[in-house]
């Protein structure tokens, strides 16, 4: 059914017998929905509706023409000519889409055709279609089109509906002689930088989570993109042109034609679905899509992410192939050969570096493609010198990936490079992006595959899973720039590359049913095994992976200033440097969930754990409490001191300010009354003790109160009593004031008895630390004569070897002692025997159990017998190994001594 | 009606929102917000350098009630937001002089 009104009608007769042309313009709308709604494509509908505006608007136009009479008939058919233009000149008409038209005439035509086009323009905005319309002359257009950049453009795709051909002929000769032929470097480029423009107005990623199909990254504008530069550079109309120039490997071409026509079906849904031009993907369309297109919930995936997914593929492929070609439109016209003739540049055998360009020479790219040694060496190098790898070779390697396995790339080169890549310096973030693009990043970490354009169906995140990882990455980067603890923390971190394999991990696990933590728990333990990380290693990243939640949750959902939740938090965290990881990568997570996710706010809150943790981590609260503070303390602990035993108010005050705040901080005032009684009566040569029973905690604390110089290694002593005892060691805290009076805590549970040990047994406990401190009795005579049947903790099984680590950075007083061994009675002890064989002396120790592992981390503070930080590397590395093997020994005692326990063979 | 607006502890809102729930209450707003009070700023030193951080991070939530139900929300608020230490927070009630439903223009208390 046309449109067109019978000709010649006089007006009056016309309206009663005319089909009202809104409601032919509504059923051919609804029949064209249907179509799409059956399997046409969006490419067929948008052609149909081509044919109806065309077919309405010539129709209009001539029958206009022909009640003018025949002067305008000549008028119109010799001087003036209607074009289509922008997307309706390309037959591109979406549903809703606007209509642009121009009336192009020369300087021969009067009024009259002019009159008639407006009378068809005013029919096409009673028909309610948003037109765009122009009235120009052929010099107009030229003019015009060489100083505007959308005239120019819109121009690119004109088309004649009617009029005078010859006129049409002769514009489009002279615009593209003069006008597309012109400038075209400077064309594009500004079209390139416009369309940057809109990048950034409607998300910089593709990964958007409601995507614009039009102007997102990745959207129908990217195509229209690819369309102008071709067309200005290479003079190709069509896709099927550049295809078959070679200006476009077949592949792109395909690709290229099955993202075109995917936008343009989904876009067709969206259209008619809203009724008008409705360009964005929401949730709610999704969902709807989604199901149309047959996508059903999975176990794993629902179907709107399977969707999506798809959705993204599509975008993704569109723009990568889209920026290679602009490169290609872009590129001064050099031949390949004269990079080869510069063999000054060659790099490691393979490489070619051309200003910022790296490549390899086509000579020798089989060899590099089928090595994937040398594919990391690439990529490792572009990030380490900021280089731009050359896109026809990423082309390559790209297509390339499909036909390589996974396990080609399990080499401990490949592992090695890889880990120098996360490392840094130089760009991380943007390496593993190209990575990602040329599909390599998933041969390496195979499970990156998976989430590749995978979508988080919630309105928190911005971006889909391997997007926000990838900005995550760049975000930890960035961090380390900013002004403020976040950045200098940042900076202190010592292994990036665990860091930044960690961020590339934490997410890994979404889109299964499971808990993603826990899933990326067992993926991180499987990516460690496949780049042949050390225990160590592992053990870090595990952590960081398992509980990269941890400290947002703790941060913004509890009170830093409830000890419990402290402790909680700090047991899990144990070491500095795996709190300051910890921070780096919670900063870096929430920040690339969206723009703006990471407020100061949030920031303040994250900070005020961090450094709330930092000194129960590091067991260095050394700093004194302020003169309020200790004032007020005083009052407190006065009010403990029932008794007259103890000094005045002041005496309390001058007591107190000798002790560092992480024991007054931790330490109850009531505990801490009843440590200054003891301190109070203290004689020389003597050792006083003082016990209590938590509750709560159902632990024992020993307060051990002496002098330092009694005896050399009195918290290795203590240690060996425990040990000896039977006694699970928890938690110890050594301060040794500036005036000599040592406070050592040790809290500890007591295995053999179920609730409060009795009085005796804990008088024992007390007696024996006395006489084993004033020398009556022989600490390891004492461990020998008490060996017990095991108790407590059962000894692993399967036995890790213990691992040992130096950290000089974290406290500047202090060399630090990070110890990770299976969790043994007596472990301490031998630790600290070791440190005191080695002429250290211990400051603090922190003992903290890593429950899943069965495993404990120890982290203890020592300086030279002269109180200085022990600085030569020789005597670290040796401190370092005589550690580890006294450690392993005497671990490997114990279960020797258990296995005899068990075969009943005990002497 | 009464405009009420409480300062409390971040980690404390998901409380404070059930109590308020808990009673009855049907709306509120909530705003991440810096600020200090007797509280006062930290003062953060991290590696020897300060940062100073003048303000301490709360969350101001602001809700409008009738007159009978204000002691509920408040005791509601006190209880829930109670830490018992420094910084635990305000709140504050004014007399509200009207109010609007947009979409259907219903003013007083039917629009609360």
């Amino acid at each position: 059914m046309t449109m067109t009104p019978d000709s010649g009608s006089p007006d009056g007769l016309l309206h009663g017998a005319e089909i009202n042309p809104v409601s032919v313009l509504a059923e051919h709308r609804q029949a064209l929905r249907q179509r799409l709604l059956e399997g046409a494509s969006g490419g067929e509908v948008m052609a149909a509706l081509t044919m109806f505006v065309d077919e309405l608007i010539i129709g209009r136009y001539k029958n206009a023409m022909r009640r003018a009479g025949e002067e305008a008939q000549i008028e119109g058919a010799q001087y003036c000519c209607l074009v289509a233009v922008g997307g309706y000149g390309h037959r591109e008409l979406a549903p809703q889409s606007d209509i642009d038209i121009m009336f192009l005439y020369s300087e021969g035509s009067g009024e009259v055709a002019q009159a008639l086009f407006r009378e068809v323009l005013r029919h096409l905005w009673d028909l309610g279609f948003q037109v765009g319309y122009s009235m120009r002359t052929l010099q107009d257009c030229i003019e015009m089109a060489a100083t505007d950049l959308t005239i120019r453009t819109s121009l690119m795709s004109a088309r004649l509906l009617t009029g005078s051909p010859y006129l049409f002929q002769e514009f489009y000769r002279r615009y593209f002689r003069e006008v597309v032929g012109r400038g075209t470097t400077h064309f594009i480029e500004q079209k390139v930088e416009e369309r940057r423009r809109e990048y950034e107005k409607f998300g910089a990623t593709i990964y958007l989570l409601e995507p614009n199909v039009k102007k997102s990254k990745g959207g129908l504008r990217d195509f229209h993109l690819f369309r102008w530069a071709g067309m200005a550079r290479f003079q190709a109309a069509t896709l099927q042109d550049l295809a078959d120039h070679g200006l476009i490997s077949g592949q792109d071409f395909l690709s290229l034609t099955e993202a075109r026509d995917f936008l343009w079906r989904v876009r067709a849904f969206l259209h008619f679905e809203a009724g008008r031009a409705q360009e964005i993907l929401s949730f709610d369309e999704q969902v709807r899509l989604a199901s149309l297109y047959g996508f059903q919930d999975r176990p794993d995936l629902l179907g709107v992410e399977q969707f999506m997914q798809q959705y993204y593929q599509h975008t993704m492929g569109l723009h990568e192939t889209l920026v290679r070609f602009l490169d290609r439109c872009l590129a001064p016209p050099v031949k390949r050969k004269s990079t080869r003739q510069l063999p000054a540049d060659k790099v490691d055998g393979y490489f070619v570096v051309t200003g910022r360009n790296l490549t390899v020479p086509s000579e020798l790219r089989p060899r590099v493609l089928s090595s994937p040694d040398l594919l990391l060496r690439l990529f490792e190098m572009a990030g380490s010198r900021r280089l731009k790898i050359d896109n026809e070779l990423l082309d390559e390697i790209h297509s390339h990936m499909d036909s390589v396995s996974d396990e080609a790339f399990r080499t401990p080169e490949v592992s090695r490079v890889f880990m120098k890549i996360l490392a840094g310096p130089g760009e991380v973030a943007g390496t593993l992006e190209v990575m990602h693009r040329a599909h390599l990043l998933e041969k390496v970490i195979p499970v990156f595959a998976r989430v590749r354009g995978l979508m988080q169906f919630n309105h928190v995140h911005k971006y889909t899973v391997d997007q926000h990882t990838l900005l995550a990455v760049a975000k930890a980067e960035a961090l380390a720039q900013e002004p403020g603890i976040i950045g200098e923390v940042c900076k202190e971190i010592r292994r990036k590359d665990l860091l930044h394999l960690a961020l590339l991990l934490h997410d890994m696990g979404k889109g299964r049913k499971e808990d993603h933590s826990e899933v990326g728990k067992v993926i991180a333990e499987e990516t460690a095994a496949r780049l042949g990380c050390d225990e160590q290693e592992t053990r870090t990243l595990v952590f960081l992976v398992h509980q990269h939640l941890l400290m947002s949750q703790t941060a913004f959902q509890r009170d830093p200033y409830d000890k419990k939740v402290l402790l909680r938090f700090v047991r899990a965290v144990a070491t500095p440097e795996t709190l300051r990881k910890l921070l780096v990568l919670t900063a870096a997570d929430i920040s690339a969930v969206g723009p703006g996710v990471l407020s100061k706010w949030k920031e303040s809150l994250l900070i005020e754990l961090f450094l709330r943790a930092l000194p129960e981590v590091s067991g260095e609260q050394d700093e004194t409490a302020s003169p309020d503070r200790l004032k007020q303390l005083a009052g407190e602990v006065a009010g403990e001191c029932t008794d007259a035993a103890a000094g005045g108010l002041d005496w309390i005050e001058s007591q107190l300010g000798q002790f560092p705040l992480r024991y007054l901080q931790g330490t109850p005032p009531k505990r801490i009354a009843a440590h200054l009684r003891a301190v109070g009566r203290l004689q020389a040569g003597e050792v006083l003790i003082e016990e209590n029973f938590n509750e709560e905690l159902g632990i024992c604390e020993y307060t051990v109160i002496t002098h330092d110089n009694l005896t050399p290694g009195i918290f290795s002593k203590i240690a060996g009593v425990m040990t000896a005892k039977g006694l699970q060691i928890l938690d110890a805290q050594i301060i040794t004031r500036n005036d000599g009076v040592v406070v050592d805590t040790f809290k500890v549970s007591d295995p053999d008895y179920a609730g409060v040990p009795p009085v005796e047994r804990r008088d024992s406990v007390a007696a024996t630390i006395v006489l084993v401190l004033k020398g009556e009795e022989d600490v390891e005579r004492l461990m020998s004569r008490n060996t017990r049947l095991p108790s407590g903790r059962r000894l692993p099984t399967a036995r890790q070897a213990a691992e040992v680590q130096i950290d000089n950075e974290t406290c500047d007083r202090s060399t630090i002692i990070d110890v990770f061994a299976d969790d043994t009675l007596g472990l301490l002890y031998a630790i600290t025997r070791s440190i005191l064989q080695l002429d250290l002396s211990v400051h603090a120790a922190r003992i903290s159990l890593r429950d899943e592992l069965d495993q404990v981390a120890d982290v203890i503070y020592v300086t030279d017998q002269h109180g200085a930080k022990i600085k030569d590397h020789a005597r670290l590395e040796a401190i370092r190994a005589t550690i580890k093997k006294d450690i392993d020994q005497f671990i490997d005692q114990q279960v020797a001594r258990s296995e005899a326990v068990s075969a009943g063979s005990l002497t | 009606m009464k405009m009420i607006e409480a300062i409390i502890k971040p980690f404390k809102l998901d409380e404070v929102k059930d109590a308020l729930v808990e009673i009855g209450v049907q709306g509120l707003t909530v705003t991440e917000v810096k600020g200090f009070g007797r509280q006062k700023g930290n003062r953060e030193i991290y590696r020897g350098s300060e940062y100073t951080t003048e303000f301490v991070p709360k969350v101001k939530i602001q809700l409008f009630v009738t007159d009978p139900l204000v002691p509920r929300v408040i005791e509601a608020i006190t209880r829930s937001a109670k830490t018992g230490s420094v910084g635990d927070g305000k709140i504050f009630v004014w007399d509200l002089n009207t109010a609007v439903r947009i979409r259907t223009g219903e003013t007083g208390e039917s629009a609360l």
